[in-house]
């Protein structure tokens, strides 16, 4: 993190802080603390939203990909194919039985 | 008022003969794939090097990172492309992905384009060969029936393309809603294990070996996905089969 953010992100904390508290009189501004509290939910909820988003678009290229993967091989690389994931997911319940025992 | 339209537009690309013309198009499909699969057996390792030596072309000419990654990602789709072509020996623009069916709209409009242009340039040799053909210039005449007939079966492409065009756009909204659906639900069965291809896919030069793709799966989930997505596959595959009658 360059200082260029941390001054600034400092500079923000502080400005927040005098526009919800009021110093002198010793006391929290109540209009400004409300405004606060929805903006900050606010932009948490844009932020959730932009990152279900992103996240969706990225599982749409997954899903694109590994289709058109899979759609691409031969009648015979998905047989064996099948058989190798078959032996993987054998292997996979012996050492399983073995810890169990 | 626009249903009755495209009602009229499909009947006037019948009559101009799209549906007949259409039958010889999959029969000159069937005796393409026959031709490739028998006299052509290392077709996809030529078209791999063709695609490669394109990458090459097109990553000389790429200015920044994201045109030089989508590069990259394209030859590998393309890659993907004609090996599902040549396995279910189905050509991308005359067939639609039952899963991705509004897809083959971008494949119509692009093969209609190349067609246009034939025709465009059809209209250009034709006069020329006839001329030729009158002052009796020696081959003209061969090269101006070789013309007819290409300008013949590129207006024959040309509305075959608009009647199948005009056909899905009717129902594009429906097809994109199954699209949708059809996507969601893989993403929620397969979600794991496509990630893990997606991965391996990336993170390889060409194409993943199926080994390498097995190297990539950490957890039990990802192999449970995984098998359940190849005998889905695989069971489509079968019903395909039956359905067509091979």
């Amino acid at each position: 993190m360059n200082i260029t953010t941390l001054v600034i992100g400092a500079a923000s904390v502080v400005g927040i802080a005098r526009d919800v508290y009021d110093f002198k009189k010793k006391e929290f501004r109540e209009a400004n603390v409300k405004n606060l509290i929805l903006t900050t939910a606010a932009g948490a909820a844009t932020t959730i939203a932009a990152y279900s988003l992103q996240q969706q678009s990225l599982n749409q290229i997954h899903e694109k990909y590994a289709s058109s993967y899979v759609e691409s091989m031969s009648d015979e690389e998905l047989e064996r194919a099948l058989c190798k994931l078959d032996l993987l997911a054998a292997s996979e319940d012996a050492t399983k039985d073995v810890k169990t025992l | 008022m626009n249903k009755g339209n495209e009602k009229q537009k499909l009947k006037r690309y019948e009559r101009l003969g799209a549906l007949k013309f259409q039958k010889l198009v999959f029969l000159v499909e069937k005796g393409k794939f026959l031709i490739l699969k028998k006299c052509f057996p290392n077709f996809i390792h030529h078209y791999d090097k063709y695609c490669d030596w394109q990458k090459k072309r097109a990553l000389k000419r790429a200015k920044t990172e994201e045109e030089r990654k989508a590069i990259i990602e394209n030859t590998k789709l393309a890659k993907m492309a004609m090996r599902k072509e040549l396995t279910e020996e189905k050509n991308r623009n005359y067939h639609m992905d039952p899963k991705r069916p509004t897809e083959i709209i971008h494949y119509l409009e692009w093969n209609k384009n190349v067609h246009k242009k034939g025709l465009m340039a059809n209209g250009i040799l034709i006069p020329i060969f006839l001329a030729g053909t009158i002052l009796q210039i020696p081959l003209c005449p061969w090269l101006l029936g070789f013309e007819i007939l290409s300008a013949a079966v590129n207006f024959e492409c040309i509305n075959i393309q608009n009647y199948n065009l005009c056909r899905l756009k009717t129902v594009q909204p429906a097809l994109k809603r199954r699209e949708e659906q059809t996507i969601q639900k893989n993403i929620e069965e397969f979600g794991e294990a496509a990630a893990v291809i997606h991965k391996s896919i990336e993170e390889s030069e060409s194409l993943p070996s199926f080994q390498e793709i097995l190297d990539h799966i950490n957890t039990p989930e990802q192999l449970r996905q995984m098998r359940a997505m190849f005998y889905r596959e695989q069971v489509e595959r079968q019903r395909q089969k039956q359905i067509g009658g091979k």
